[in-house]
């Protein structure tokens, strides 16, 4: 079946070629692998990312700002209406009878700040947060901290938290729930509830243990804790400053909203589309297609689609196709044109032989050049340390199905190889076809979805439905889908058509020796 | 009684306009050295491919050894060592190496005949194989197909591209091999190497053999053609008189071809003793007049 003395002849032939090409594209990929793992691989991608993410938080931090601010200036309404009732009370005129004013008034505090807590409770529950849970406890707090409650004489519940972050701490004027008109109230307790809730806001959030957890959170983004510092939220000034501008526009458009209020809106109708425009992030306030690009930059495994798309389809590929050419063609047609086939045929060698033979070189040294590969891209990856979906797998799997592209396109070459007597016929059919599937591939990458949508050209798509190289489905292995079997499948029938085709062909065929 | 090694019978590969062969049959009887002459294009190298079972005939046979030229083409190749008329060698670094590969191809493993062939041709064979010049890479093809010391020996026109000197050694081979019981076919488009070696040849013109000359024929043949010119035109006038088979007159030069049967030639020596002679030489008879005798009878007939 194998003739041993032919086989080396081919190994003779055409091993330098195969040396030299195998070791051009294990270095290109190495150095591709090495760079693009090592270096930044796109600056403007990570600037895209880090954008997104500094827009989110920032969109974050004010939605936390305003229902801070709402959730602490409802609460102080609350207490108001609890401490006026409670003077008005039975109760309180009683102890205001036996034990003097400053008892009733202090009765009167102590109670309202009981209903509060009772309230703060309320309002977790009605959020829907389980009691004692993180959030409930949460809530609590901002009311109660905004309102930062007496609890002796002259001393104040958490006066140390407002001094830790530098700031006076706040007391709340009881009194002028008696005292002020209405409207002057209610401006006190806004303003109370919009300083002292930024406040608390600012200094909650630079705390070291929240920090922390953010951290911990953004972990998966790489975001590093100098990058986060680098948005600004750690500095106490700067989130403070956000959370203020936006409770200021947010206190001066509801206020001119409300006052000119129209029939079909309602209060509760205001505030959630004034909230949700003020909190709107990056990608939601930036038309749709555009909102979508920048999230396909973002979310884009480069790494992977750089050694798997652009190297092992495109130009990993080129070097070893020109080498399959050229060998398919010297291996039959070239042996037939220059008549050197002669010296074989006049040996009791058949011509099946000669097929079979020169098919098993072929074949073997593409799949010795990809297993070159595949040890070189496994090292490779090993070696780097880089945010990829490509694992060790993968990349084997993409290795072998590269190998299986070349076994199909060789079969077209060998097919050529095996028809014509003429190399250059040979050459223009066999070689031309698989040139043009490499450059209907590069063509059709511009229009293929690893193209992040911004630079693709739509209509170049069109390409990669006549190349033989799109059945290599990169993207199905490296998104761990099962496409990628049967499109091999179909190039293993195609390689194994063409060659027994070819092997057909030469038997049967008139030789020119 | 003769054996006929390879066996042609109405051989035709039609290439369409004329070209190709067409009802072909010859033979080659073992021990024999049988040469193929035409001139280019005239399907020499066609009947040779057939012969080689490259090709694969219209209609018509090739037996070698009985077996089928196409259908058991590898079966036949053990009796047969090939020369091309195009020689290309396989993409090897030198000479050696291919005739170190061919063994292999071949089988062979004693490279003893091969080491005294190379000699014989004064062959170097470790040159580069692309250098080679054109003698030096048809020795070594000649090497290639004799090493294994094959029964039958076909050549595609050996000699072109070699010096004079060169061809008459390597004609010498040829003479040796047959001595050593090899049978040949030989083409070429020369008529004399194969007048001086040929046993039989056979003359394929426009894809059909015309004729298959018998050298024998022309080396015994029992008459001879003297051209005699005489220094006055009446000694030329007189001699014209006498009884003899003259096949050529040209008056302007006082010339006769006489044709003479080669026991009466003392008697014509003789007879001229009367006359003025100014020179007299035997005008030889080649394959090519041969031929040309022939086809001119097929044509008349």
């Amino acid at each position: 079946m194998i003739s041993k003395p032919l086989l080396k002849q081919s190994c003779k032939a055409n091993g330098l070629m195969w040396a030299i090409i195998t070791f051009a594209v294990c270095f290109m990929l190495v150095c591709v692998m090495l760079i693009a793992g090592n270096g930044n691989l796109s600056k403007t991608k990570v600037a895209v990312e880090n954008a997104m993410i500094e827009a989110e938080l920032t969109a974050q931090t004010k939605n936390r700002a305003l229902n801070y601010y709402e959730l602490s200036s409802s609460g102080l309404y609350y207490f108001d209406q609890t401490f006026v009732a409670y003077i008005n009370s039975e109760e309180y005129r009683q102890i205001y009878a036996t034990d003097g004013a400053d008892a009733a008034n202090a009765a009167a505090y102590a109670d309202a700040v009981g209903k509060l807590q009772q309230y703060c409770a309320g309002v977790a529950a009605e959020l829907g947060y389980e009691a004692d849970s993180v959030e409930a406890q949460e809530v609590m707090g901002i009311i109660m901290y905004v309102f930062n409650p007496m609890v002796a004489e002259n001393t104040y519940r958490f006066d140390a938290f407002y001094v830790s972050v530098g700031e006076t701490a706040p007391r709340y004027n009881v009194s002028g729930a008696l005292t002020m008109t209405e409207d002057e109230r209610a401006e006190y307790v806004g303003d109370y509830a919009f300083v002292n809730s930024t406040i608390f806001l600012a200094g909650n959030m630079v705390s070291p243990d929240n920090v922390e957890k953010v951290l911990n959170e953004l972990k998966d983004y790489g975001i590093t804790a100098e990058e986060y510092a680098g948005f600004g939220f750690t500095d106490y000034e700067n989130v403070k400053n956000i959370a203020r501008t936006v409770v200021i526009n947010y206190r001066a458009n509801l206020a001119y909203r409300i006052e000119n209020i129209k029939p079909d809106e309602t209060e509760d109708g205001i505030r959630a589309e004034l909230k949700a425009s003020f909190t709107s992030s990056i990608l939601s306030t930036l038309p749709k297609e555009v909102g979508d690009a920048l999230e396909d930059i973002g979310s884009m495994d480069l790494y992977g689609i750089l050694v798997g798309s652009i190297f092992f389809k495109i130009a990993g590929l080129l070097l070893p196709i020109i080498y399959m050419i050229m060998a398919a063609n010297n291996l039959i047609a070239g042996q037939v044109d220059s008549g050197s086939m002669a010296y074989v045929l006049s040996t009791p060698t058949k011509r099946s032989t000669v097929s079979a033979t020169q098919a098993l070189y072929l074949i073997g040294s593409l799949f010795l050049m990809f297993l070159c590969t595949a040890v070189c891209s496994v090292v490779s990856i090993l070696i780097v340390d880089v945010k990829t979906e490509l694992s060790v797998g993968k990349l084997l799997l993409i290795n072998l199905n590269a190998f299986i592209v070349m076994f199909a396109m060789s079969g077209i070459s060998f097919l050529a190889s095996s028809v014509f007597n003429r190399s250059k016929n040979a050459m223009a059919i066999g070689g031309g076809l698989n040139i043009f599937f490499l450059v209907a591939t590069i063509l059709g990458l511009f229009g293929s979805p690893v193209i992040p949508s911004v630079i693709r050209m739509d209509s170049l798509k069109y390409f990669n439905y006549v190349s033989i190289i799109s059945l290599f489905d990169v993207m199905s292995i490296l998104e761990s889908t099962l496409t990628f079997l049967w499109k091999a499948a179909i190039l293993i029938a195609v390689g194994l058509i063409c060659y027994c085709v070819a092997f057909k062909r030469f038997k049967e065929k008139d030789l020119p020796l | 009684m003769t054996e006929n090694l390879i066996e042609i019978k109405g051989l035709t590969k039609d290439y369409g306009e004329n070209k190709g062969v067409f009802d072909v049959s010859f033979e080659l009887r073992r021990g024999e050295i049988l040469g193929f002459v035409g001139a280019n294009g005239a399907g020499k190298t066609t009947t040779i491919r057939n012969v080689m079972g490259f090709i694969k005939p219209d209609s018509g046979t090739v037996k070698i050894f009985g077996k089928d030229a196409w259908q058991d083409a590898e079966k036949t190749k053990p009796y047969i060592g090939y020369v091309p008329g195009e020689i290309a060698f396989p993409d090897l670094p030198t000479g050696t190496e291919f005739l170190k590969s061919q063994a292999e191809f071949l089988g062979v493993k004693d490279l003893s005949y091969a080491n005294y062939i190379t000699e014989k041709l004064q062959l170097d064979p470790s040159a580069n194989l692309k250098r080679m010049s054109k003698g030096m890479k048809q020795k070594t093809a000649v090497v290639a197909a004799l090493m294994s010391n094959p029964e039958i020996l076909i050549l595609d026109e050996p000699t072109t591209g070699l010096d004079p000197l060169m061809r008459v050694a390597f004609l010498d081979l040829l003479l040796e091999e047959k001595q050593r019981g090899k049978t040949i076919l030989i083409s070429s488009h020369l008529y004399e190497e194969l007048e001086k070696i040929a046993d039989r040849v056979a003359l394929i013109d426009s894809g059909k053999i015309l004729i298959v000359a018998d050298m024998r024929e022309i080396r015994e043949r029992k008459v001879a053609d003297f051209k005699i010119e005489f220094t006055k035109q009446k000694d030329y006038e007189a001699f014209k008189k006498l009884d003899y088979n003259f096949i050529r007159d040209q008056k302007e030069y006082n010339q006769l071809t006489v044709n003479i049967e080669k026991t009466k030639i003392q008697a014509l020596f003789l007879s001229l003793k009367n006359y003025d002679v100014k020179f007299i030489s035997e005008v030889k008879y080649t394959l090519e007049k041969r031929f040309a005798e022939i086809i001119k009878n097929q044509k008349e007939n």
